[in-house]
């Protein structure tokens, strides 16, 4: 398309432009075509050698017995997958994710679009606000989750001295089987929802004023009246993209769970990325891990693509 | 019978005065035009009579009723909006059906299967699905009803803006320069459709435009808005043939009306920078005024009568039906400039560079003090230095003789 487009403009030229030497040029055609490749090519090396190349490399080690130090090689065919569908792991793996994923989406979109409109309703304060929210977007996660480590300790932590404060009894969050996961999603929310706000800080600003104005002139002047009427709706695209963000951000979670509980209790906290690493770069079975990682990008790829079908269609008002 | 009152209204954003007590009254069925330039307040004083702004002081009253502080739902008026504002989301059928269901219905009613389970319910729904055809079809947009806005073309977005005002019979219609976004063809058919369905329903309306063509051709009168106050209202003829003020003199009429540097002194109306006396008064105020007169009240000629300027052509625009010439007032500069309307055929007689007189015609001629006001001199104190050359030709113009008292 790019390196095309400028070639009938060129045709149209009342012959080739005579060169300073009196040599006839290449064609224009052929010299915007290539105008047009030198602009693209910087970044289809960096596609092919960065993204493209990796992936085919991981699709072709997912049918290999590799092991990472390991001299040898051979094709296994379908075995890593064979295994993937009878092993215990992967399975609690893809239900923890799924379940964190469908805890943490809807709740970091719901704060940070509640967020979003709090602060900007009120003129006051409103850029220590923004920032305050956002903080925990820009901090380090790891870091983060070791601040959290201590604040959910059982005993030294003050959650739980405030929850003994209150006559409640004390919780091992991080090492309980039934509270592991909803602890680790409650973080990532946390530091979810400052980044939703600021997404939707920016779709909110997008939505005219006039709009808000012929609401309120034609009796929609409540705050629930107009989030339904304009707001809401107007929010649509942001929407579609928000979602699919937090979907892939919640689908992706690893660092929280390598650093405070390692896939434990008994697996409670185990997720994809976390088993795709312990595979991979413990137990070094680089195959057999490149084949959980080709079938959760798959999976991934349909769920965004279903996401922009399905979304997609009902906030682009046309 | 006054139906919308404004008295004294004063609003500021911050330490900016936008609206500097303003006195307006309106009359029930009456097509009122706020004109003023960009940044005068005139979008202000219609959101302050929509309910959408506050006022610091002063108060709306609407038959009577004092408005100051009530939602704009409260309000029983419609806006259309410069940029229509129609709901993305929802079909045109939708959009128009909004304020309806806003209004006659209750929260609980709205909800989607009600109409299913109540008979009531399902009574208002049909009642609105008629209200949305019949206000479609006053509009001719019957056709568009199931399209969504981003299927629409300018043209017919306005009409939904407009459908959706009408359709639940307010008191009041506001229009926010809702011309402004369609091309010029467009635009001079919809302001006659306008006109015709606000005198077909008889409803009150304000339009506020910057565009002095839609004013003078909309509108039963006309508030001039000039920083943040009233100048003048009054019919498109009144203001411009009686300009109370020079902001109002200059903002209607195109091309410009001519403003010169003069003074009076022993009843004599001087041009400043040559002398000329343009015309007698036997009122006693001397001192420095301006004169303006429009460009139709000049007239070129290659006589040199009494009360003739010497000017020299600059520039020529023929328009067709008239021609425009621009002129300098000479005799060293910096030169004063002005422009005279002419018909076509007089364009012969002249030629540019050409030193000719120029004759202001006494009927044409407006005088301000030196605040921008009008100066009223009566007619039979203001005696028209003779105009020997133009006198039978302007025997018709003259018609309307000079305003009057020398109360400033």
């Amino acid at each position: 398309m790019n390196a095309r487009s400028p070639s009938p403009l060129a045709s149209e030229r009342p012959g080739p432009a005579p060169s300073a030497a009196g040599v006839p040029k290449a064609p224009p055609h052929l010299a915007s075509t290539f105008i047009g490749w030198s602009f693209v090519l910087p970044f289809l090396v960096a596609l092919s050698v960065f993204v493209l190349a990796p992936t085919a490399a991981v699709i072709a080690i997912s049918f290999t017995d590799w092991q990472l130090g390991r001299d040898t090689i051979s094709f296994v065919g379908l075995e890593n997958y064979r295994a993937l569908l009878t092993a215990r792991v992967p399975r609690i793996s893809a239900a923890n994710t799924i379940i964190y994923a469908l805890m943490v989406t809807p709740l970091s979109v719901i704060l940070g679009l509640w967020l979003a409109i709090l602060i900007e309703s009120s003129p006051m304060g409103r850029a220590f606000f923004r920032s305050a929210c956002f903080l925990p977007v820009v901090s380090t996660t790891v870091a983060m989750a070791i601040v959290w480590e201590f604040l959910l300790h059982p005993t030294l932590g003050p959650v739980n001295s405030a929850l003994l404060l209150f006559g409640l009894p004390a919780q091992r969050f991080l090492s309980d089987a039934a509270l592991v996961l909803p602890t680790l999603a409650f973080i990532a929310i946390w530091e979810n929802a400052g980044y939703t706000m600021v997404l939707f800080v920016a779709g909110l600003k997008s939505i005219s004023a006039e709009l808000y104005d012929a609401a309120a002139v034609d009796g929609a002047d409540r705050p629930w009246e107009r989030f339904w009427t304009v707001t809401f709706p107007l929010l649509g695209p942001t929407m579609v993209f928000v979602v699919i963000i937090m979907l892939l951000r919640s689908f992706r979670v690893f660092e929280t769970v390598a650093t405070l509980t390692g896939g434990g209790p008994r697996r409670a906290s185990e997720v994809m990325l976390y088993t795709i690493y312990q595979e991979g770069f413990q137990f070094f079975q680089i195959g057999y891990a490149s084949a959980i990682t080709v079938v959760f990008v798959a999976f991934l790829l349909v769920l965004t693509l279903v996401n922009f079908r399905l979304m997609d269609r009902s906030v682009h008002y046309k | 019978m006054t139906h919308i009152q404004i008295q004294d209204l004063n609003k500021s954003f911050g330490d900016t005065s936008v609206l500097r007590g303003i006195d307006l009254s309106i009359h029930e069925g009456e097509f009122l035009a706020i004109l003023g330039p960009s940044g005068c307040g005139k979008s202000t004083l219609l959101r302050i009579i929509a309910g959408l702004e506050t006022h610091d002081s002063g108060h709306v009253r609407m038959g009577g009723n004092i408005m100051d502080g009530l939602a704009p739902k409260a309000r029983d008026v419609a806006v259309v909006f410069q940029s229509y504002a129609l709901y993305p989301h929802m079909t045109v059928a939708q959009n128009l059906a909004l304020p309806l269901v806003m209004r006659e219905t209750t929260r609980v009613q709205r909800l989607p299967f009600m109409g299913h389970i109540s008979s009531v319910v399902k009574r208002k729904r049909v009642d609105i699905q008629s209200a949305v055809e019949r206000a479609a079809a006053q509009v001719r947009i019957a056709e568009l009803l199931d399209r969504k806005p981003a299927q629409l073309s300018g043209g017919q977005r306005q009409r939904v803006a407009l459908a959706r005002a009408l359709i639940r019979k307010p008191k009041l219609f506001l229009l926010d320069e809702p011309l402004s976004n369609l091309d010029a063809t467009l635009r001079a058919s919809t302001r006659t459709e306008i006109v015709q369905l606000q005198k077909r329903l008889g409803t009150t309306a304000i339009y506020v435009t910057h565009d002095q063509t839609e004013a003078m051709t909309m509108a039963d009168r006309i508030a001039i808005m000039i920083d943040g106050r009233v100048a003048q209202v009054g019919t498109a003829r009144e203001i411009y043939d009686r300009p109370k003020d020079v902001h109002a003199a200059l903002f209607v009429g195109t091309p410009k009306m001519n403003l010169f540097d003069g003074r009076i002194d022993g009843g004599a109306v001087r041009l400043a920078k040559t002398g000329t006396v343009l015309a007698h008064t036997a009122d006693a105020i001397d001192g420095p005024i301006r004169i303006g007169i429009r460009p139709e009240h000049v007239a070129l000629n290659t006589e040199f009568d009494e009360g003739a300027i010497p000017v020299v052509e600059t520039h020529r625009e023929f328009l067709g039906s008239e021609a425009l010439i621009h002129f300098a007032i000479g005799g060293g500069a910096p030169d004063i400039s002005g422009v005279a309307r002419l018909d076509p055929d007089a364009l012969d007689k002249l030629a540019p560079g050409q030193t000719v007189s120029a004759c202001f015609r006494p009927g044409g001629l407006h005088l301000f003090d030196q605040s921008g006001l009008r100066l009223e001199l009566s007619g039979e104190n203001l005696s028209p230095v003779a105009l020997t050359a133009l006198r039978d030709k302007e025997a018709a113009l003259d018609e309307r003789p000079i305003p009057i008292t020398a109360g400033i």
